[in-house]
């Protein structure tokens, strides 16, 4: 045993390599080398990149906080139902109401039947069996009807039926004892009101699905530092988004009322008054509906390279999310803030509207993680841990902010200083500066095909390339 | 030794190299150089082959012992012997295993022999000018990405074997199909009525089409796992939101 723990004799000439240098990071590299001209593939091992620099990631924060901005900035124009304040100037609680409206010359049946009424602001709004009570901050309470007389100052939220006709008004909320100071919007006449509630519902999808693709188009380009294409991915994805959720807003609310029509007709013991069925339908026609607006909502940075593929990614992920994003968004109301019981759905629609931020921008990162072909980890560097995709069959890398790969921070990378050529399923690196050498796995080429692994090293920032197997 | 084909000469040898000369008789007992070494010998005549054979005879086998006809060695008694059951010879039982049967030819206990399939296309090498098309088996140029004959086409000049190009084109006649299916999948996976159906029976499909999802491209097959992941999940929030919806 003593024989065995007893290091071998050095004789003369003889070389002795301890465990630090053959450990050591220039033997890795003799060993790529040797690897690389062997024509073997890439031997880098495969570290991993870093979480907040995937796209999905980033993505979603920022589609999230430009939803959360979209809400906020609409918001003001936006009535569930239509608030007004002021003294009762008539009432009946006794007429019964024929329970039938009219929209464009067409008759229809109410699904409540209202009987009895008051007259504020000269709006006639009609009592049916769902009208609660509420205090003036918000709380429900019951309603004594009794109490209520001519004079008397009220609040009361109505639901005009049909919304934008006004042919009825039906009270669903009574403030009797309503705040001193009420918003001005209070006073207004229940038309104009109507009017602007419209026309933000009108704009709301164009509106978001601009701001959310004005938020994802800049993202990518402020990461990586590039100022011009942040700004340009930036508008072309705001006015992208605004066309395409004008129109496809259109598109959704012709798809979305049907189906909430129909799911309105179904009274349940839900806690939103819906059947199962009824319910959900509704999450249906909301998710169709917001996977319509989503379309756009992710063009703008494939539109601004001008890459087929990140369109495509964009695109899809628009849609996946707004579907999603919409999916979840009764459920979470409901979940949240217990179903359709209040006068307004500002908390339920910020949550949603969020939530559709959030989903259509990690969609769009993480089909981009799926569908990607090739990619470009950079292992040293400035951004060390992020990805490069390489979505275009010509991507050039560089220290000019016009490449498609731009290098900052680094003395040792050229203006152009290297170009990845895709033809079919083969990549290729070619060198375009003879002062500026590329080096894939430690060999300096001037032109060589890549294999998943290969390491190239371009100055001082070096990049893992990979490749998903077929 | 007298040289069967010329009887008035005799063979003999060179004592250093045993280089073989044919020589007359008259020489015999004379010194000669041979061309090989260059050595001197005495000329002498060689022995017949029969008479060296018989200076180191074989040693006969045992009386009594039987060869193996596998290993050509005695079958000692304590050995494990087998008989063949068809024609009675004796062997081994290791030898019997080995040969898988039995080592006379024509018997009926012989084991199979392994028949040469025949290769349908001949290996196309370097300096040979023309390929057999593995569609219609015409010759065509080695470097043809197309026969002239049938139309057929190669995906390199390389040759390939009937069964490699059936495979090869019937998976690209497949492939646009599987990718228009992908397609197909992911949009009836976004309306919640056929998303359960998409659940199901698109999964039965991804399975059974795995091989060729994996040759589309990135996008395609992202596609088709996308629209299973959102079908599972419409289907899963369905489930969940009609389980839950009235309970309290």
């Amino acid at each position: 045993m003593s024989q065995m723990n007893t290091p071998p004799p050095l004789w003369p000439g003889s070389i002795r390599i301890t465990k630090d240098e053959a450990n050591s990071e220039h033997v890795d590299n003799l060993l790529k080398r040797q690897a690389s001209l062997r024509g073997e593939g890439g031997i880098t091992r495969h570290s991993r990149g870093k979480w907040y620099y995937q796209n999905w990631f980033l993505f979603m924060v920022t589609g999230m906080l430009a939803a959360f901005g979209a809400w906020a900035l609409l918001e003001p124009y936006f009535d569930d139902m239509c608030y007004i304040q002021g003294t009762i100037e008539s009432m009946n609680l006794e007429e019964t109401h024929s329970g039938r409206s009219s929209l464009n010359g067409m008759e229809f049946e109410l699904y409540v039947h209202p009987k009895g009424w008051v007259k504020v602001n000269g709006a006639k709004c009609w009592l049916f069996e769902k009208t609660q009570g509420l205090t003036a901050s918000d709380d429900l309470a019951e309603l004594d009807l009794s109490s209520l007389e001519v004079g008397q100052e009220i609040g009361v939220y109505v639901m005009p039926e049909p919304y934008q006709m006004v042919e009825l008004c039906l009270a669903n909320f009574i403030v009797p004892e309503p705040a001193a100071n009420p918003p001005e919007k209070a006073s207004f006449p229940i038309r104009q009101i109507v009017a602007q509630t419209a026309t933000a519902g009108t704009v709301l999808f164009a509106v978001v699905a601009a701001i959310i693709g004005l938020a994802i188009g800049a993202t990518d380009g402020l990461i990586c530092r590039v100022a011009r294409r942040a700004v340009i991915g930036g508008l072309v994805g705001l006015v992208a988004g605004f066309i395409g959720g004008f129109v496809s807003g259109i598109v959704a609310n012709i798809v979305y009322a049907p189906l909430n029509q129909m799911a309105m007709g179904q009274e349940g013991p839900g806690p939103g008054g819906l059947t199962t069925f009824a319910f959900v339908v509704q999450m249906g026609g909301r998710s169709l509906a917001w996977c319509l607006a989503g379309m756009t909502m992710g063009l703008g940075q494939g539109l601004s390279l001008r890459s087929g593929r990140l369109l495509l990614y964009g695109f899809l992920g628009g849609i996946i999310g707004g579907l999603f994003g919409g999916m979840i968004f009764d459920p979470v109301d409901l979940l949240l803030l217990g179903g359709m019981d209040h006068p307004s759905a500002h908390i339920s629609r910020m949550i949603g509207i969020t939530v559709i931020g959030a989903t259509v921008g990690a969609m769009i990162g993480l089909v981009e993680l799926l569908a990607r072909d090739a990619w470009l980890r950079m292992t040293e560097g400035p951004l060390a841990g992020k990805e490069f995709l390489i979505f275009k069959d010509l991507m050039h890398l560089g220290a000019s902010p016009r490449s498609e790969v731009y290098l900052f921070n680094d003395t040792g990378v050229a203006q152009q200083h290297a170009t990845i050529r895709c033809s079919g399923d083969t990549y290729e690196i070619e060198g375009l500066d003879d002062n500026f050498p590329v080096m894939v796995n430690g060999r300096t080429v001037s032109r060589t095909r890549l294999r998943n692994g290969d390491q190239i090293a371009l100055g001082r920032t070096v990049f893992l390339f990979q490749k998903k197997k077929r | 030794m007298v040289d069967p084909l010329q009887p008035d000469k005799v063979i003999c040898h060179c004592s250093e190299c045993g280089k073989e000369y044919r020589l007359a008789r008259g020489h015999l007992g004379k010194r000669a150089q041979c061309k090989g070494c260059l050595q001197k010998f005495i000329i002498t005549e060689a022995l017949p082959a029969a008479s060296v054979e018989t200076s180191q005879p074989m040693s006969p086998p045992p009386e009594g012992c039987i060869l193996c006809t596998v290993c050509q060695q005695p079958i000692a008694p304590e050995e494990a012997a087998k008989d063949c059951p068809a024609c009675q010879t004796p062997y081994h039982h290791e030898c019997w295993e080995y040969n898988q049967g039995c080592g006379i030819y024509g018997c009926e206990q012989a084991p199979e022999t392994e028949t040469l399939k025949n290769v349908e296309i001949p290996v196309s090498y370097w300096g040979k000018e023309e390929k057999n098309c593995p569609s219609c088996g015409n010759e065509i140029h080695a470097a043809a990405l197309r026969c002239v004959n049938c139309g057929a086409m190669f995906a390199s000049a390389e040759p390939e074997d009937r069964r490699a190009y059936r495979e090869r084109r019937s998976k690209g006649e497949r492939l646009p199909k599987v990718g228009r299916t992908s397609i197909v999948l992911l949009v009836l996976s976004i309306l919640s009525c056929t998303a359960p159906l998409v659940a199901v029976f698109g999964t039965m499909w991804y399975f059974s089409n795995r091989k060729d999802i994996q040759a589309l491209s990135g996008t395609q097959s992202a596609m088709c796992r996308i629209a299973l992941g959102l079908a599972y999940l419409q289907t899963l929030v369905i489930v969940v939101v009609c389980v839950f919806y009235n309970s309290p």
